[in-house]
């Protein structure tokens, strides 16, 4: 069964379409990650499978339920914008929180998750006195707690540190095991390249890419070079038949122009400098977004054109 | 769904009257609305007790001595009234005679003692005042800096006439300087009216009206549900706008509607009312009964009380709650308060004509308005005449569906409005969203 189906859903906020005919599945059981720049709509593709939102049309199932108003006990959502109650305890807050999603006691579960987030000697605390890194463990709890079939993380690593994203990062593999699905929006890259099994991006309202990473890059075609010299940056700039460089520090992306013979720009990095290194590789889900969305980006001018 | 909005409720309840500001509020409040009161006790306890000398400029050459004696007669009967401390004071009279040339050089000599506070007021009695034409005004004239609301004039108006009238029969040829007959004032004392019991036929005796029952009762019942719908209804259109800016609210709405969330609050809110109702009902009852004033207690308009304050706190509150999802910072909750205390201050702005006619045309459609019908219907049923039986139900009836009416569309309002952030927006658009949702 599909744990979420979109179906040709628009939702428009005045003048502006937030998003536009969009339909999507998500299999149950999966991690589905939604990439796009800030504002495209996956924040309100999110609230809209939460039922915060109401789509103007079209129509979204949640194991196979249309969504109808009420609230769906199986969806656990941690929001972008993160709020908590200061002045309560975590034990209580979180107890709340359990209980209000799940109609009964999670004391015991409670007490487990903040064991499992190393937040045990924490459980008694106000929520003000937490740190910002604390905080976001709390609502991360507050969110599994009792355990979602669907799990919908928007920017669940945003202002974490590396170990405390690598905490939340294993508790939602974890979930992903157990069997939960899970829907995550990123901005970084190796996350949705890493942890997602199908990635999905908005762009302006519309959907742009849907599918495995390996069939997204697929495409995009093999016109990518990375590369290692001696000379570093300065080598493979003004080489012929390279269309666009991204720096990576210790190597290079070349996006070759389309017809572009690898051979050739071997040749010619070769006659500039020592090749340490010369792979032709797939892009990187950065690169197609940056070709998405970036300030020259494809779809972006020809929707100018079109306009 | 019901349990979603009893522990939303109970959540709210418990995190608001666990905070110091409403223990200390609940002490405050009454202190604050009954401030004015205690300062005006207080004021006439400690400056309107002394004595206050009185000049009487008598043009007519006559009635200054007269004047004088039905004044300390009248000031004497007051001051023996009662065994409690004299707190009207005294006033003394001094006969001043016209002197010779401007009569306006004497006035500001006078006017200058009463700056010196050598005199509380003067008095200047003309000529005509023995036989007064028509539309004589300034016969008699007051030379005071006191303040409006003086009660000097009005004592010494029966006084000054009762002397002049004496004058006046004795120069008729009547002996009225002596006998307290011929100008006794008769005084007229108010009854409520009579009335049969509609089940058991009897008929019931009218009863002797008083200050106390006439006035303070009813006044005390509006102040007293004015108070403590301000303490229930009035912090939640701030507490939502903080808790909106604190971006609490998307978590909750991924696990409750938007129905559930503002029902929930509005419960917490009649919960808050009713714990402070009852703490100030009680410790009122016993209050009054260790004064042995337990006889002007309205036990029979208690139930309406009640009923009525829950009505209003859940239109209240539900109104603010969708006024703080309106808000995106502290000074937009500031512009849109007036909307939430305008329904519990209007009653208080209109009391005077609203307590001059109670069962008048304008305080009986008032009181069947549904936002104003809490707090002037228990004034008017607390008022000595009462209201016909059917005003207290059809208000009743009204006041609940318009409750029902604001939670509902307060819960559209509060959905649209909670995750917007931004310009705040205008009325016109708020109701937009309660219509269309």
């Amino acid at each position: 069964m599909d744990a979420v189906q979109i179906s040709n859903v628009t939702k428009t906020f005045g003048a502006v379409t937030a998003v536009n005919d969009l339909s999507l599945t998500i299999p149950e059981g999966s991690v589905y990650g939604f990439i796009g720049p800030n504002g495209s709509g996956k924040t309100t593709t999110m609230r809209m499978i939460v039922n915060i939102f109401y789509p103007d049309r079209g129509s979204i199932r949640v194991f196979g339920k249309e969504q109808s108003g009420s609230r769906a006990e199986s969806i656990g959502y941690l929001p972008e914008e993160r709020g908590l109650y200061r002045q309560m305890n975590v034990q209580q807050l979180l107890e709340f929180y359990g209980e209000l999603r799940g109609g009964k006691k999670v004391t015991a579960e409670v007490t487990e998750w903040l064991r499992k987030l190393d937040l045990a000697h924490c459980a008694k605390r106000k929520v003000e006195t937490l740190s910002k890194g604390m905080s976001q463990k709390v609502q991360f709890i507050a969110t599994v707690v009792p355990e979602p079939k669907l799990l919908i993380l928007d920017e669940p690593f945003t202002g974490l540190d590396p170990v405390s994203a690598d905490a939340i990062r294993n508790a939602v593999l974890d979930l992903r095991r157990r069997g939960s699905t899970v829907i995550l929006s990123t901005h970084d890259m190796s996350v949705a390249e890493n942890m997602c099994d199908y990635i999905f991006m908005i762009f302006k309202g519309n959907k742009v890419l849907d599918g495995t990473l390996a069939t997204i890059q697929d495409q995009y075609g093999n016109d990518t070079i990375r590369v290692s010299t001696e000379a570093g940056l300065s080598a493979v700039q003004g080489l012929p038949g390279v269309e666009r460089i991204n720096d990576l520090g210790q190597s290079q992306e070349l996006r070759m122009a389309q017809g572009c013979d690898p051979q050739q720009v071997l040749h010619a990095l070769v006659a500039r400098t020592s090749v340490t290194s010369f792979s032709l590789v797939k892009p990187s889900l950065h690169d197609i977004f940056v070709r998405i969305a970036g300030p020259t980006s494809e779809e972006g001018s020809e929707e100018e054109n079109a306009a | 769904m019901l349990h979603r909005i009893l522990l939303i409720a109970k959540r709210d309840y418990v995190a608001s009257v666990m905070r110091k500001a409403f223990l200390v509020g609940l002490v405050i409040a009454p202190l604050l609305f009954g401030g004015g009161l205690f300062g005006v006790a207080l004021l006439r306890v400690t400056d309107g007790n002394k004595d206050k000398r009185i000049a009487i400029l008598d043009r007519t050459g006559v009635a200054a001595p007269a004047i004088i004696k039905e004044a300390d007669a009248k000031s004497t009967v007051l001051a023996s009234f009662g065994d409690g401390p004299n707190i009207q004071g005294h006033y003394v009279f001094e006969n001043v005679p016209v002197e010779d040339g401007n009569p306006i050089d004497q006035k500001l000599a006078l006017s200058n003692r009463v700056r010196r506070g050598d005199l509380f007021a003067f008095v200047e009695i003309s000529p005509e005042a023995l036989h007064p034409a028509k539309n004589a005004e300034t016969s008699i004239a007051l030379y005071s800096n006191a303040g409006g609301i003086d009660p000097t004039q009005a004592w010494l108006v029966g006084p000054i006439n009762d002397a002049l009238r004496r004058i006046r029969l004795s120069q008729l040829g009547i002996d009225a300087m002596n006998s307290t007959d011929v100008i006794a004032t008769v005084p007229m004392t108010r009854m409520s009216l009579i009335s049969r019991n509609e089940s058991t036929g009897v008929i019931q005796e009218s009863r002797k009206g008083n200050l106390v029952e006439g006035i303070t009762v009813p006044f005390v019942l509006l102040f007293l549900m004015m108070m403590i719908v301000m303490i229930g209804a009035a912090p939640m259109l701030a507490a939502v706008a903080e808790d909106k800016m604190q971006r609490v609210f998307e978590m909750l709405l991924a696990s409750s509607t938007p129905f559930e969330l503002i029902m929930g609050k509005v419960l917490a809110s009649v919960g808050r009312s009713l714990t402070s109702s009852i703490f100030y009902v009680i410790g009122g009852v016993l209050a009054l009964e260790g004064m042995a004033l337990a006889g002007f207690i309205r036990f029979d308009l208690l139930p309406w009380f009640f009923v009525y304050l829950i009505a209003e706190v859940t239109m209240l509150s539900a109104l603010g709650a969708a006024l703080g999802a309106a808000c995106s910072a502290p000074r937009d909750a500031q512009q849109l308060a007036p909307m939430l205390i305008l329904p519990v201050m209007l009653p208080v702005f209109l009391l005077v004509p609203l307590a001059q006619q109670p069962n008048g045309a304008f305080a009986t459609v008032l009181s069947l308005i549904p936002p104003f019908t809490p707090l002037v219907m228990i004034m008017r049923q607390a008022m000595p005449g009462g209201v016909p039986a059917w005003q207290p139900w059809v208000g009743l009836i009204g006041v609940v569906a318009c409750a029902f009416l604001i939670t509902w569309a307060a819960a559209r309002i509060f959905r649209v409005g909670i995750l917007l952030q931004g310009k705040p927006p205008r009325i016109g658009e708020i109701l937009r969203w309660a219509v269309r949702g």
